[in-house]
């Protein structure tokens, strides 16, 4: 740490005897008509600027000699002209921008798809986030190689921030930006702001990954009434979305109101539905030329089927990588069992201040609230319904025998290999044998065996934020801002579908039948509720647990650029501060004294520190370099031991460290535009939590239960190189290329902390050897190819060559242990062993795909039509592996090292988006 | 008024367009009827009773296929709910009994007592498994289980479940082969190891039934959800399946509701098995370095044996409070071994003693009246001997705190040890 301020102050120093020599730009930006144009991003050299609601940009810190300016706006074409900088105070005067008739908008809308961790759903959009205009790389990244899965320098969501009028929109709870929230709003959330990696911004400190501020300011929507139907394969089938915006009215005000649904009744992957609605309201007056205030107001409900993972061996048996295990077919319709169903509704209320032509402050006070939910089935003392239950399968019949070296009856192995393939109700959820079970059961008075269960997050958060832009003189910029947030959300499970009728009423019993079995005749211990001892759960009553999670955080930053003739640099520095705790609503007889009500208080003080330079060795080369250093409170689940039974807490609690660089040589030519990066990021004392069922045999001294896995004090480190570049062959054909060549690794040997949720045996802790290996989540290596055709009489066209490569699976880190070997048959050289130690987890050779789009718009009188049809992965390859993951259950001593093996997900094959607009 | 028609496009616009698709994919899923079953026998199968499926298979450890087209039907008598049956199906015609071997759990809820079933036994294999005739499937060269998956292709349910058959009444020496596999009922029988669980928690343990001159194992699974209920005293009866291993037969009780009559009205006071540690109890040394210690191998153990030599000790070990208000005819009974002393000290120097006024710390400062044992083991030996049932005088019974204590003598002249388990104090609610 020292080292980074020692390393700040020589920046600012060494810097700070160069002379002023830097000339400011300003113009205005216009449509064709004449009307002024909000909300377009101008690039000057290496810095992006937004025009205001009369077309209006300045920059600021422009270098002398030839610049190239370019004005990137949705439904424009992109303009570039080159300005020879030769006055301090230059002036374009009126940029016409030339519509593209009808909205191209970007028609690789990137497909929503879910990752589901075991017994676990979350889901993980990938988005264009990060789409910083003008930069290849950037544009690749999120648009074409998103499919891929692919994340800029192999960075979770969780180190990226989407705001709102600078308000962000992050969950407390991960980290992760809520992008459901506003799924299906395309139109009105289109204009954003980004900013890239390390890059500053002056709305916000920052993050690791990147910033997005979405601007929904209605005056800053283009004046229009347009609707769109989109028809696809992917994961809706229908989309119709409708927006209308009165842009700036004479009278102060603008609207902007837009609502849109997305329907499916089977996606790409069987048993998958959308069933999702949108709305969207922004008004804002404008009081006088110093004063705005905008509301803004917007939801997304939505119910969706979801996608799990599965083993290779019933992918292989079906010749199916998109077989789903989530649904079956009830009275011969197909039903999900894992449904998430989300409504969180964000309201806001912006104050833009223009305190004068210098100083500029944003406030927003935020609120959202709402529910969103994930069914799954339950059991009581009854066969495991999933169908893929690994005792179900062919593979089970050898792996039983494994501890005595007995292998399967091969007619039997072979039966249950063509039932798998032929059977339906072998190979999906048998819904209708669920029902008659509990008919049965309760006919003779017992309890319901299987149910629809439903965990449930309710959440409310109230955020204030506030930044102040001063340009001090024509040098220094200093922006700074302060955000208050308090979060609580209500976690608990609520009684989804008895699966009764025909006169029948079920009851469920609220106790957990794990404790049940493992305390034995201890009554108490297996209460979910002491308060309310073995009640009778019918459907809608909530049960299993019940707690809340409260997280207040605050910050404080500071950021100031320094702008001279050939150099640039900034320093900023944050301060958070973080408090969190738990109450539990619910007194868990495993937990009596430890469950029911508030958990002390943690609170967390973190800062965060950048610096950065630009060295403009001409108006058309740059070096730049950013480095950041900071610290950062665990999340709330990374802290508590058993969230959903107890309030008690890792006895070491560590704080992330993550220290990062970046080294860019950027290239602009009218012709011709290019980045290359080196970066490097430590991360140091991260933490990871997994929750499995642990089997016994193997391991001495362990016992089977279910048991929260808490691996501490991770260090990784993510190296590697960018390249984006853009090559304007003749005026309508320009060749786009860009790739990441990455090194993501463990860097140590970190432990874990063994926690059994019931208590059944103290706590533990091993060492995890996981040094040197990949870590997961994105492609290291990828990159793609592309052309760029038009525009050329309101046509359109790209193409893109894809290629995905080093994809590891996330590795089960109970795996890595001494604990996993003890007593087991595996010998040094084992090939079995291979499999467990070899840091390439899984078959992640390279993968290639190609990608086609073509649009055209029409202009009838005073309506555009547009038309878009994309086709992703045109050659159709199905084997491409996006995100997968090690079951942490194993038994080595039983079963053998491949009882249960890793589970993937495979990126789509072809799918199209084909979609029409009109617009008036 | 322009702001109106503004407000009015935006009404227009936000109720379109949920209108377009609100009929559209929400879902109510039809309920399933409750489905009844029957079964029909396919063209050119026949059934044929068990006992003859079972008389296919005559040598021992042989693994028989059954290659023609031929049925067993028969009605569930056994269940898995407790857990104390396993991946095994009992069915019984008249004929007899037959266990079908599954590799399956929670089979009670497909195939609950009282059902009919028909076993498709074309493709299946009789063999058995030290001694038991069963069908299933082949596993290392042997009878093993049907894979779950490939149950619903040779069982099949028919109608409803209707009454269990009843359990046929016999005596243990009446017991005959034919009964293997079907529900028996032994009546006025007693159980041996009374109080002790069903099952000990690390494996499957045969208890045993006895009728007073003839006995007969009960077999329960570690893994049954009654597995440490203990085995009531008293006499009554006892329902099950029969099984055989090797040369012994072994009743399976499906539960609790199996075992009838008994004298349930005596209930467990406080129960010290001395099988992990000291447990509730206290050891206190009045005089002597050497003190009462855990063995998992022996229970508590004491000698004033040490360093080569004898040493002087008096050593207490002292139950915890128990409250005695509700209860009569309090009877304590336990195990122990007392050896390497003076067997004519044994009985002044291995002595029970019982308190109503004892608290905690030095036991000399309570009251204590000494309670005879009534059985002492040889005293030149490890045998463990059970005291009998020993009678607490009625003065305790009502009181609140009662502490009873076993009290250690040794002197520099001989040193005995004494090892004490499986304390079990009983007696009946008022």
């Amino acid at each position: 740490m020292k080292k980074t301020l020692l390393l700040l102050l020589l920046v600012f120093f060494a810097t700070s005897w160069l002379s002023a020599q830097t000339a400011s730009l300003e113009g205005v930006v216009t449509d064709i008509t004449g009307s002024p144009m909000a909300g377009v991003s101008v690039n000057v050299g290496n810095k992006t600027y937004v025009t205001d609601a009369a077309g209006k940009f300045s920059a600021t810190g422009v270098s002398y000699g030839k610049t190239e300016v370019t004005f990137v706006m949705d439904g424009y074409e992109t303009k570039t002209m080159s300005v020879d900088v030769n006055s301090a105070a230059m002036k374009l005067g009126y940029v016409q921008v030339k519509s593209a008739a009808a909205a191209t908008e970007n028609p690789t809308e990137t497909s929503v798809s879910t990752i589901e961790s075991e017994d676990e759903v979350k889901d993980q959009y990938v988005s264009g986030l990060l789409h910083s205009a003008n930069d290849p790389f950037v544009s690749i990244a999120s648009y074409t190689l998103s499919a891929g899965y692919f994340r800029p320098r192999g960075y979770d969501n969780e180190y990226s921030e989407v705001m709102i009028s600078g308000l962000a929109l992050n969950d407390p709870e991960t980290g992760r930006p809520n992008f459901s929230d506003w799924g299906g709003l395309n139109d009105a959330t289109h204009y954003k702001e980004s900013s890239y990696g390390l890059n500053p911004t002056r709305y916000s400190f920052g993050t690791l990954s990147g910033t997005s501020d979405i601007d929904v300011r209605a005056s800053h929507q283009r004046k229009q009434i347009k609707a769109s139907y989109a028809f696809s394969n992917r994961t809706y089938q229908h989309r119709v979305m409708v927006t209308y915006s009165t842009g700036m009215m004479k009278n102060g005000w603008a609207v902007t109101a837009s609502a849109s649904t997305r329907q499916g009744s089977n996606g790409y992957v069987k048993g998958t539905f959308y069933d999702a609605y949108a709305y969207f309201l922004s008004v804002e007056k404008k009081i006088n030329s110093k004063h705005s205030i905008s509301f803004t107001g917007f939801g997304s409900p939505a119910k969706r089927g979801m996608q799990a993972a599965a083993t290779q061996e019933v992918y292989d048996m079906l010749g199916d990588n998109y077989y789903n295990p989530n649904w079956g077919y009830q009275n011969g319709e197909i039903r999900n069992s894992k449904v998430r169903n989300s409504h969180e509704p964000v309201l806001l209320l912006s104050h833009f201040y223009d305190i004068s032509d210098k100083i500029k402050l944003t406030t927003t006070l935020g609120y959202s609230f709402g529910r969103s939910g994930t069914t799954a089935l339950n059991w009581f003392n009854s066969a495991d319904p999933r169908p893929d239950y690994y005792r179900y399968l062919p593979s089970w019949l050898d792996n039983m025998g494994y501890l005595n070296g007995i292998s399967g009856d091969p007619q039997s192995i072979e039966a249950v290999t063509s039932l798998w393939q032929n059977d339906q109700n072998v190979r999906q959820i048998n819904w209708d044998q669920l029902y008659q079970t509990n008919y049965l059961n309760v006919l003779s008075g017992k309890q319901t065996r299987y149910v629809v269960e439903e965990k449930v997050m309710n959440h409310s958060q109230l955020g204030l934020a506030s930044h102040l832009n001063y340009e001090i003189n024509k040098n220094i910029f200093f922006s700074g801002g302060l955000n208050i947030n308090i979060y609580k959300s209500n976690n608990y499970k609520v009684m989804n579908d008895m699966l009764d009728g025909n006169g029948q009423t079920g009851y469920w019993l609220d106790i957990d039948q794990f404790s049940q079995r493992d305390f034995l005749g201890d009554s108490n211990k297996a209460q979910n509720d002491l308060n309310n001892p073995n009640r009778i759960i019918k459907k809608g009553d909530k049960f299993g647990y019940d707690y809340d999670i409260h997280i207040n955080s605050g910050n404080l930053w500071g950021l100031g650029e320094f702008t001279y003739n050939h150099l640039d640099f900034y320093v900023g520095l944050k301060l958070t501060g973080t408090q969190f705790w738990r109450v539990g609503n619910m007194k868990n007889g495993r937990y009596p004294e430890e469950s029911y009500g508030a958990s002390a208080k943690h609170s967390f003080c973190d800062y965060a520190a950048k610096a950065g330079a630009t060295y403009k060795i001409t108006g058309r080369h740059y070096v730049v370099l950013n480095l950041a250093y900071s610290t950062m409170a665990p999340s709330f689940s990374d802290v508590y031991l058993a969230p959903r039974v107890r309030n008690a807490v890792l006895p070491d609690i560590n704080t992330r460290k993550i220290f990062s660089g970046d080294l860019s040589y950027i290239i602009r030519y009218p012709k011709f535009n290019a980045r290359i990066t080196a970066f490097n990021t430590n991360f140091y004392d991260d933490t990871k939590v997994i929750y499995y069922y642990m089997d016994a045999a193997g391991a001495t001294g362990l016992k089977e239960s279910f048991v929260n896995y808490f691996v501490t004090g991770i260090d990784k480190k993510h190296q590697g190189i960018e390249i984006g570049l853009e090559v304007k062959i003749i005026p309508v054909l320009s060749v786009v290329a860009g790739g990441s060549i990455g090194n993501y690794r463990y860097t140590n040997r970190p432990n874990a902390y063994i926690t059994y949720e019931s208590g059944l045996l103290p706590d533990s802790s091993q060492q995890i050897y996981c040094k040197n290996f990949f870590v997961s989540g994105s492609p290291q290596t990828a990159g793609s190819l592309g052309l760029k055709f038009g525009p050329m009489k309101y046509w359109y066209a790209n193409i893109n060559a894809n290629l995905f490569a080093s994809n590891w699976v996330d590795f089960a880190p109970n795996r890595r242990t001494t604990d996993a070997f003890t007593n087991t048959h595996l010998y040094v050289g084992d090939p079995a062993l291979t499999a467990i130690t070899d840091p390439k987890l899984a078959n992640a050779n390279p993968q290639f795909t190609l990608d086609v789009s073509v649009s055209k718009s029409f202009k009838i009188k005073n309506v555009y039509i547009g038309i878009n049809l994309s086709c992703s992965n045109v050659l159709n390859n199905t084997k491409m592996i996006t995100s997968g993951y090690e079951q942490a259950r194993t038994d080595f001593y039983t079963y053998g090292a491949d009882a249960f093996p890793a589970k993937y997900y495979y990126g789509f094959g072809r799918t199209y988006f084909l979609m029409a607009s009109v617009r008036l | 008024m322009k702001s109106f028609s503004v407000i009015r496009k935006i009404w227009v616009l936000l109720l379109i367009v949920p209108a377009l698709f609100l009929a559209g994919c929400s879902k109510n899923f039809d309920v399933p009827p409750v489905n009844v079953p029957m079964f029909q026998l396919p063209d050119g199968a026949s059934v044929i009773s068990i006992k003859a499926l079972k008389n296919r298979h005559t040598v021992l450890g042989a693994l028989d296929s059954i290659n023609d087209n031929v049925y067993v039907t028969g009605i569930v008598v056994s269940s898995d709910e407790t857990g104390n049956i396993y991946k095994s199906l009992y069915i019984q015609d008249t004929s007899g009994g037959l266990l079908i071997s599954l590799d399956a759990t929670s089979l009670y809820n497909l195939y609950p007592l009282g059902q009919r079933i028909y076993v498709k036994c074309q493709g299946l294999f009789l063999g058995d498994y030290n001694g038991m005739t069963q069908i299933g499937m082949p596993y290392a060269g042997a009878i093993g289980r049907i894979s779950g998956v490939l149950i619903s292709q040779y069982l099949f349910i028919d109608n409803l479940p209707g009454a269990v058959p009843a359990a046929k009444v016999v005596t243990i020496p009446t017991i005959s082969p034919n009964d293997l596999g079907t529900l028996i009922k032994l009546e006025n029988v007693h159980f041996v190891e009374v109080a002790l669980p069903y099952a000990d928690a690390a494996a499957s343990t045969n208890r045993t039934i006895s009728d007073g001159t003839n006995t007969l194992i009960l077999r329960s699974s570690n893994y049954a959800t009654f597995r440490a209920t203990l085995l009531p005293d008293g006499t009554g009866s006892i329902t099950g399946v029969l099984g055989l291993f090797g040369t012994d037969l072994q009743l399976y009780i499906r539960d609790l509701n199996d075992v009838v009559g008994f004298d349930y009205s005596s209930q467990i006071i406080l129960n010290e098995p001395f099988s992990a540690s000291v447990g509730s109890f206290t050891a206190v040394s009045v005089a002597g370095a050497q003190t009462w210690t855990f063995s998992a191998t022996y229970g508590m153990t004491m000698s004033g044996f040490s360093g080569g030599a004898n040493n002087a000790n008096e050593d207490w070990l002292i139950s915890p409070s128990v409250n005695l208000t509700q209860f009569n005819t309090v009877k304590l009974s336990f195990s122990h071994t007392i050896n390497k002393g003076v067997v004519g000290n044994m009985m002044t120097n291995h002595t029970l003693w019982a308190s109503k006024n004892y608290t905690s710390g030095d036991p000399t400062l309570a009251t204590w009246e000494q309670i005879p044992i009534t059985v002492y083991p040889s005293g030149a030996d490890w045998t463990f001997v059970s005291s009998g049932q020993i009678a607490l005088p009625a003065s305790y019974e009502g009181q609140a705190n009662v502490h009873f204590a076993y009290k250690y003598l040794s002197s520099t002249s001989e040193s005995a040890t004494w090892e004490l388990k499986s304390i079990l104090l009983k007696g009946t609610h008022n």
